[in-house]
């Protein structure tokens, strides 16, 4: 009986040690908006993001955008969806299946993971995403555009 | 047999649609198929009435999207279990239409659509909705929940603030049957909404104008105003329905109708969602067109998007002395896939 408590006790720790690890590692994030290094963008605004984002919006300046996005972007998904959308990964979700069962919707593609995502902002001039800067390799050929004329470093940069 | 013929056409339909875009994968940027069913436990405290189950819908939806901003969907409905041997339950084609989508403010749709009336109407299934009974103008369906035509439709962006915009030309009261006209006149509408920056509130207001060849041929003119909005975990939404309606071809003069309703939800935690709706207004489904009056009380549990689960007890009341009030209830299970 002690055993089993013991093997709760530690694996409550665990979790809790795993979750507060989550935590801190999401708000460590630094994430960027990417598009491709053709593209014409240079800025964007928060409110053109939520609105392409909820599939309300697929052009800026009379040119196609694509949102796009990786299924393992957890982390950045969560702080973005929050920033961005003002809803948790869960709430975002709900409203996609209810556009989608209401007719016609176009969500964001999902790609498999981070490389493949970079691969089409490379290759498709319309995509646009959001990335984690620490995911980033030096040697890719793209553009990171402003939100609202801030560059991710700056201090009242809106995603985070 | 009418509708033993139009299960076969139905099933030729979804077979051909099915077979089509199955055939033309390749030429296709991207093809979904999807759909949710539902099931219920009802009842009510009226005498000689029985609480029940019913398998209530299965809904399957394809979704073609093709270059240039053309699309296509198609959606067949099966209600309570239809057997086409003893002609019960539905089988219809709920929706079908193709699109072109030319920028964010203006796009073409031809076929059989939503009708772009209010929230709830175009809202519509039961998947979607947060309660299990229906508002009084949709549970009387003073409003063909689909037209059958085309429709414009757009959004408009006002700085940080949104309009959207519907406009269509239908067959007026046909959405069924359409190769065989009975009603001779076109119908058509438009509503406009305006979202606001932040995406927690909303109003609009819509308009619907047909010819009813099934109630005497008269005219209906329907007005509607609406409005949402979200503070925090608590929403809050409310829907005022007006119809005018001429004399019938017959020289019936019939009364015009108005009813309204006003819901509030409150999200106790991510899983679960609490909340009323009152509605008051003209019944002529259940009270011979008087005012009937219901609260309703409910529960949704969303442990996963795809499942929704419901719990509802609504109070019944009329002004009409023929009819006792009475209380319904239901438990509700529905799945997405």
């Amino acid at each position: 009986m002690n055993n089993i408590t013991k093997h709760i006790r530690n694996f409550s720790i665990a979790l809790l040690f795993f979750v507060i690890l989550q935590i801190s590692h999401a708000a460590s994030l630094e994430l960027v908006i990417l598009v491709h290094k053709d593209n014409s963008i240079s800025d964007i605004s928060s409110v053109d993001l939520r609105r392409i984002w909820l599939g309300k919006k697929g052009e800026i300046n009379g040119l196609p955008i694509t949102a796009i996005s990786a299924e393992t972007q957890l982390n950045s998904k969560i702080v973005f969806y929050k920033s961005i959308l003002n809803k948790s990964r869960k709430g975002l979700r709900k409203y996609y299946i209810r556009e989608e069962l209401k007719g016609t919707f176009k969500k964001p593609k999902s790609f498999k993971n981070i490389d493949l995502l970079l691969f089409e902002v490379q290759t498709d001039t319309t995509a646009i995403c959001f990335i984690d800067k620490a995911d980033l390799p030096d040697s890719l050929n793209l553009k990171i555009i402003t939100v609202d004329g801030k560059h991710a470093d700056e201090k009242d940069y809106i995603i985070k | 047999m009418l509708r033993g013929t139009l299960f076969q056409i139905h099933s030729l339909l979804l077979i051909i649609f099915f077979t089509s875009t199955a055939i033309s994968v390749s030429s296709t940027k991207e093809i979904k198929f999807k759909g949710w069913l539902d099931t219920e436990f009802k009842g009510d405290n009226k005498e000689d009435t029985k609480s029940y189950f019913d398998v209530d819908h299965l809904y399957l939806m394809t979704e073609v999207n093709l270059d240039e901003g053309f699309s296509g969907f198609a959606e067949i409905e099966f209600e309570h279990a239809p057997n086409t041997d003893n002609e019960k339950g539905q089988i219809s084609l709920d929706r079908l239409y193709s699109q072109k989508v030319f920028s964010d403010y203006f796009g073409l749709r031809f076929g059989k659509f939503s009708t772009p009336f209010g929230y709830w109407t175009p809202t519509h299934w039961a998947i979607l909705t947060e309660t299990v009974s229906k508002p009084l103008h949709e549970l009387n369906k003073y409003i063909p929940s689909k037209s059958v035509g085309f429709e414009a439709f757009g959004n408009i962006f006002l700085q940080k603030h949104e309009f959207e915009w519907k406009l269509f030309f239908s067959n007026g009261s046909e959405i069924e049957g359409t190769d065989e006209m009975d009603d001779k006149s076109f119908g058509g509408g438009a509503d406009l909404r305006f979202v606001h920056a932040n995406g927690n509130s909303f109003v609009g207001s819509s308009i619907y104008h047909q010819h009813n060849p099934q109630k005497d041929g008269r005219t209906e003119r329907s007005f509607v105003g609406y409005g949402g909005i979200t503070l925090g975990d608590f929403d809050m939404r409310s829907e005022f329905i007006y119809q005018d309606r001429s004399n019938g071809v017959s020289g019936v003069e019939y009364n015009n109708i108005a009813t309204f309703y006003v819901t509030g939800k409150y999200q106790v935690s991510p899983d679960i969602a609490i909340g009323t709706r009152y509605d008051d207004g003209d019944d002529e489904r259940n009270f011979e067109s008087k005012i009937h009056t219901m609260t309703s009380l409910f529960l949704n549990w969303t442990p996963i998007s795809e499942i929704i689960g419901k719990v509802e007890y609504d109070f019944h009341s009329s002004d009409n002395v023929n009819y006792e009030d009475y209380n319904s209830w239901a438990l509700y299970l529905g799945l997405i896939f």
